[in-house]
């Protein structure tokens, strides 16, 4: 083994930057990412980790920009029927993939039907479970008819995971796809060192005019989050993320670097289970909201780098309407758990994770219910573990805990995929996320009537409802939102971080 | 002394098989189900039960574990759940960032360890004494933690002499190495003072000094080698637990080695990866006790007769 040998070009590259002008530096990017990714195929991934490092290289139908606006991609234009179950997708003319293949409407269905196979146990099958069949109208045109009626399909084929594979390489490599992506990306793929490295390499038959503006991006996984800040001060990294909130004051002061935040729309909750007696008056879980510090949890968790909940989900998704927050109010939440009888309190067990900031949420959250007479017993456990005891259950009565600590962040920026998994009644666990085991008619009729319609005015409308429902129903005590933080070196520009976390480098470009 | 060994190598074949069954039930023990991890929180049902499907998690155990173990015998260690990768290749990759930092930091640990531990012990109760064992229990009390972010804040952001973090030539064994070593070389140079100072009180040595030795032929042939043998049992130990890879160091250094693949591999469950990797360590902990048995037959012959 000749690791000594093993030439390094980034190692090369940076002595050779440092000792003659940083113009040879100039069009490397380097970015440290908190964390490893597992493989290079998007519509068999399911973590945000994955997508950053796939982002580069694969492209969608339709995207997100910086705020999560719905933008064209690989597609100019679209439209759906009034029954939100045809939707016909314009395609951009003159792309080719990596190997050279041209993209056309057969690539699309050749890619959809992947997606909607679900023999392939692809880990984003699921999306596309609801497609019936796609249709090649014409080499530019594409229509994919639905089994049925889904309002949100749109803001799911934006889901960073619905992107083109070329068909070639599909033929070629089959699931050995995720070691050899061929994308129509702005960068191409070069070499992936599992835990080291990934690197990608600027695709000089780009379509769009102008971009990549730089020669090569490289990705390092790093987990210790005092490294990744190190490696931007010492100008090994250009971009740094995540930074943890207790490190953002650190990179502010030093000279050249910047943060970077964003308003986040993961909604973080302990949900009461709702098949337990205790839960079951409603004036109980309001009063768990007012007995609950908003403000000092965001003060104390997120180092106020953080909102305070306004809804059931945040106001970046899709279709947020705010409601009339629980402010807290001792006396009110002391005079509601009188009315339902439980003026000395209850005991309640409260499951969690035992990370430090899972451990902190725990015990700020005791504390606040203390003030209501509440006597929790806090249950920190480490993430597989809980996530087991949690979702391998057969049927929701086998659910044990009283609360339970989670977080949900809709991958699709879409009310649809917050409110239908979270508080919806197909959401239940063990389904989905429904933790709370709530239910409301009100709430599942308006469900429908967003999913059987593409207008989305008429969506809003119904999202609104139920929004309202489920804020006064109070099946969890929201706790907040945190905001996403990056750190960048002042040296480079077009960077940035979705609200749900999605690092973007393809417009990237040196001052 | 080849029968010896031969007869050291024999017994490890038993040790090792059990080794694999204890590996497989300790690791299909653990609570957490490596399906969900895989699939992720955020995941339906149905996406979890098709990763369940892809992995072959839904046979039943017994199945699982005789796959496992003709496996094993055939010398095939399988696939990672998460990334698909051959483990062979997984950790044959990481094991070379480990061996060659869990040398380097024994290297000069145990040089300033011995040095200073001998050192300590001839100048017994004077204050070079009592200031070498200060720092001695400094290096044991300092987090590994802490002293690496402080050694990249020094040497890395402000003075610029080397890279904060990864590996890519051998310049950069230096900075996680110090942080690696500095606790064994305490642990050593306390160990060695002791050892010395033990030996020292025995007849042979004052023999020594009543026959006229010089005072540097009795610290350094009769005492020292007397007191090797525990010193000897110590630095197996510590290789071993340094070939197991420094979790700490692994991670603030940005390390590719096997500490930094196990954590992930646990929080993943990913079986395939946990089960081949305390294999591993357990063959190293087999292979340097075999070491440091054959070093004892070297250092006192008589042990070899016994």
């Amino acid at each position: 083994m000749n690791i000594w040998l093993k030439p390094s070009l980034m190692a090369c590259a940076l002595s050779a930057g440092l000792l003659s002008s940083t113009a040879v530096l100039a069009q490397d990017l380097n970015i440290a990412i908190h964390a490893t990714i597992s493989h290079f195929d998007p519509q068999d991934s399911n973590n945000s980790i994955d997508y950053i490092a796939q982002g580069g290289i694969f492209q969608r139908l339709i995207g997100f920009d910086e705020h999560l606006n719905i933008v064209p991609e690989l597609a100019e234009s679209w439209e759906a029927n009034e029954a939100a179950t045809e939707f016909t997708f314009k395609l951009r003319k003159g792309v080719r993939f990596h190997d050279g293949t041209d993209f056309d409407a057969n690539a699309v269905k050749v890619n959809i039907e992947r997606m909607a196979d679900q023999s392939l146990n692809l880990k984003r099958n699921s999306l596309m479970k609801n497609v019936d069949r796609v249709e090649v109208i014409d080499s530019e045109t594409v229509k994919i008819i639905l089994k049925e009626p889904f309002g949100a399909m749109i803001a799911t084929i934006a889901h960073p995971s619905v992107v083109m594979h070329s068909p070639a390489a599909l033929e070629k490599w089959g699931k050995e796809v995720s070691k050899n992506p061929v994308g129509t990306g702005p960068f191409k793929y070069s070499e992936w060192v599992p835990g080291e490295r990934i690197t990608m390499v600027k695709n000089d038959d780009y379509w769009e005019e102008g971009w990549p503006k730089v020669d090569k991006v490289t990705l390092f996984p790093v987990s210790e989050s005092g490294t990744r800040v190190a490696m931007l001060r010492s100008d090994e990294v250009q971009y740094v993320f995540t930074l943890p909130p207790e490190l953002a004051e650190a990179v502010k002061e030093a000279d050249g670097y910047i943060v970077n935040e964003k308003d986040g729309i993961r909604v973080w909750t302990a949900s009461m289970n709702l098949l337990k007696d205790k839960f079951k008056d409603v004036r109980v879980r309001q009063a768990f909201n007012y007995a609950f510090n908003n403000k000092a949890f965001v003060k104390v968790m997120y180092s106020g780098h953080g909102s305070e909940p306004t809804s059931s989900i945040a106001p970046n998704t899709a279709h947020y309407s705010a409601q009339e927050p629980y402010n807290f109010d001792l006396e009110k939440a002391r005079a509601l758990m009188k009315e339902a009888g439980y003026e000395n309190g209850m005991d309640v067990e409260i499951w969690g994770q035992n990370s430090t900031a899972g451990v902190r949420l725990l015990q700020f959250l005791k504390q606040q219910l203390s003030q209501i007479n509440v006597n929790a017993k806090i249950v920190p456990m480490e993430s597989a573990t809980r996530s087991q005891k949690v979702f391998r259950i057969e049927s929701p009565e086998e659910a044990e805990y009283d609360m339970v600590i989670g977080g949900w962040s809709p991958s699709t920026g879409d009310a649809d995929w917050h409110i239908r998994p979270v508080y919806g009644k197909e959401g239940w666990i063990p389904q989905i996320y429904n933790m709370a085991f709530y239910e409301n008619p009100t709430v599942e009729e308006n469900i429908q009537a967003a999913l059987n319609t593409a207008d989305n005015e008429k969506r809003a409308e119904a999202y609104k409802i139920a929004q309202e429902h489920i804020w006064k129903d109070a099946p969890v005590v929201w706790l907040g939102t945190d905001n996403v933080l990056s750190a960048q070196s002042e040296k480079v520009d077009g960077l940035f971080i979705t609200p749900d976390g999605h690092l973007s480098y393809n417009y990237a470009e040196f001052k | 002394m080849f029968q010896y060994i031969s007869r050291r190598v024999l017994s490890l074949i038993p040790v090792v098989f059990l080794i694999s069954v204890f590996v497989f039930l300790f690791v299909h023990a653990l609570p957490g189900d490596p399906a969900r991890m895989i699939a992720g929180e955020t995941a339906t049902i149905a996406d979890v039960e098709a990763v369940r499907r892809s992995l072959s998690l839904d046979d039943p155990l017994i199945i699982q574990y005789l796959r496992f173990v003709s496996n094993v015998l055939q010398g095939e260690l399988g696939t990672s759940f998460r990334t698909q990768e051959p483990v062979a290749e997984v950790l044959w990759r990481a094991f070379w960032p480990t061996f060659w930092l869990a040398s380097a930091a024994l290297g000069w640990s145990l040089v300033i360890g011995l040095l200073l531990g001998v050192f300590s012990a001839v100048r017994r109760g004077s204050i070079a004494d009592n200031a070498g064992m200060v720092l001695a229990i400094s290096g044991i009390s300092m987090p590994n933690f802490w002293l690496g972010l402080l050694l990249i804040e020094i040497f890395a952001v402000n003075l610029g002499w080397f890279g904060t973090s990864g590996f890519d030539e051998p310049i950069d064994l230096v900075l996680p190495s110090i942080t690696l070593g500095s606790g064994v070389a305490a642990v050593m140079a306390r160990f060695t003072r002791s050892a010395m100072i033990d030996v020292n009180r025995e007849d042979y040595v004052r023999t020594a000094r009543a026959k006229g030795l010089s005072e540097k032929v009795v610290v350094w042939k009769h005492t020292l080698r007397n007191a090797l043998i525990p010193v000897v049992t110590m630095i197996g130990l510590q290789f071993g637990f340094l070939l197991g890879g420094s979790i700490v160091v692994e991670r603030v250094f940005r390390w590719p080695g096997l500490g930094s693949i196990l954590i992930e591999a646990i929080q993943y469950r990913d079986y395939a990866v946990v089960q081949a990797e305390i294999l591993l360590f357990s063959l190293q902990f087999l292979l340097i006790s075999l070491l440091v048995d054959v070093l004892y037959a070297v250092i006192n012959p008589t042990i070899r007769y016994k």
